[in-house]
């Protein structure tokens, strides 16, 4: 992979990724990456923003980015393969410090990182969906629409709420994601 | 080829919405006055519905609408900033083969919303959603069954929160 053409040089997208030319996708001011997979592909109003950490932005091959999502990087956002993820989902691994109650929000800074958000291979995520910093989420576990994830989701299982949880194991599921 | 739109003229359509064509002969249908917000996404994916906004109806921005086995709006209808109608199902029995290469599930009839209904920010709908006349929808739930009509529901999974039928007449709403 290499940045192609038009593509700042923190970016490493495949030429074989379609990133719809609505998807908002800003560079890193501090040299974090954002690396796209072959064939993987976002759609309109899909932002990208490198803030709240170092971390890069890495999205595996064939990974479905939908309408309306946004991806900070903060301590860093990792997508296996095959990464289905349904619109308007957040994903946001870093957290504002708010200890002092003498001082605004704003200039406290922000907390040490927990690991980032990692999703492994072949995950389904429904739509409008968070995940916060130390969100791991196994491969082939489906999460349902409206989430709010923060921890470990075993492999092949079907996890939902607030804050997410394990329902049952994928096999013999004929539930919605 | 792409099926054309089909958008009343008095209608109004953001610039910065993305309104996806068919390539399966599915429509878009827009009725008179509706209205459609800025960063608005419509999809033709998962099945061979077609979307139809009726009239007078709005769905603000940040919204994203997946056809699947269709898609009806009323009329009067208000939709909040940032509701996915997520129609389509992917399929998931086989841990063996990618989610992704396994299709859809068979239909649960769409999404239906019926006239003089409010959907509150940043909710979800998923197929089989039915929401009857006259009910409002709090701001971040998840609907994927029968709202009664004239009432206040809410949460995931959502609950009725009141009723808007007091003594026989119907309270609030414009």
């Amino acid at each position: 992979m290499s940045a192609g053409a038009g593509w700042p040089p923190s970016f490493a997208i495949d030429p074989t990724a379609q990133i719809s030319r609505l998807a908002d996708l800003e560079p890193s001011a501090r040299g974090t990456r954002l690396v796209v997979g072959a064939r993987s592909s976002i759609d309109a109003f899909v932002k990208i923003k490198f803030a709240g950490g170092n971390g890069d932005i890495v999205i595996g091959a064939d990974c479905r980015i939908n309408s309306g999502c946004v991806l900070y990087c903060g301590h860093g956002i990792s997508f296996g393969n095959e990464v289905l993820v349904a619109a308007g989902c957040v994903f946001v691994p870093a957290n504002h410090a708010i200890a002092d109650v003498g001082r605004s929000i704003r200039v406290q800074g922000h907390l040490p990182g927990k690991g980032g958000v990692v999703i492994e291979d072949d995950v389904w995520i429904g739509a409008n969906c968070v995940f916060l910093d130390g969100a791991i989420v196994r491969r082939g576990a489906v999460i349902n629409a409206g989430s709010v994830v923060s921890g470990e989701i075993a492999a092949f299982s079907v996890a939902g709420g607030n804050p997410a949880r394990v329902l049952k194991p994928r096999e013999g599921s004929t539930d919605h994601g | 080829m792409a099926e054309a739109h089909l958008i009343d003229p008095t209608a109004s359509i953001s610039p910065l919405c993305d309104l996806e064509r068919s390539s399966r002969g599915s429509k878009l249908i827009v009725g008179p006055r509706a209205m459609i917000d800025a960063f608005v996404k419509i999809k033709f994916v998962g099945g061979l519905g077609d979307v139809v906004l009726g009239d007078d109806s709005h769905i603000n921005a940040g919204c994203v609408i997946y056809s699947g086995a269709g898609v009806r709006i009323g009329n009067g209808v208000r939709i909040a900033a940032n509701c996915t109608f997520a129609t389509p199902n992917h399929a998931f029995m086989d841990r063996d083969v990618p989610i992704r290469l396994q299709g859809f599930l068979p239909s649960r009839g769409g999404i239906v919303i019926e006239d003089d209904v409010w959907i509150g920010a940043n909710c979800v709908l998923l197929d089989g959603a039915l929401i009857r006349t006259g009910a409002v929808i709090a701001a971040g739930s998840v609907i994927r069954s029968e709202v009664p009509a004239w009432h206040v529901v809410g949460g995931n999974p959502w609950q009725i929160i009141k009723t808007r039928i007091s003594a026989g007449t119907v309270e609030g709403g414009t």
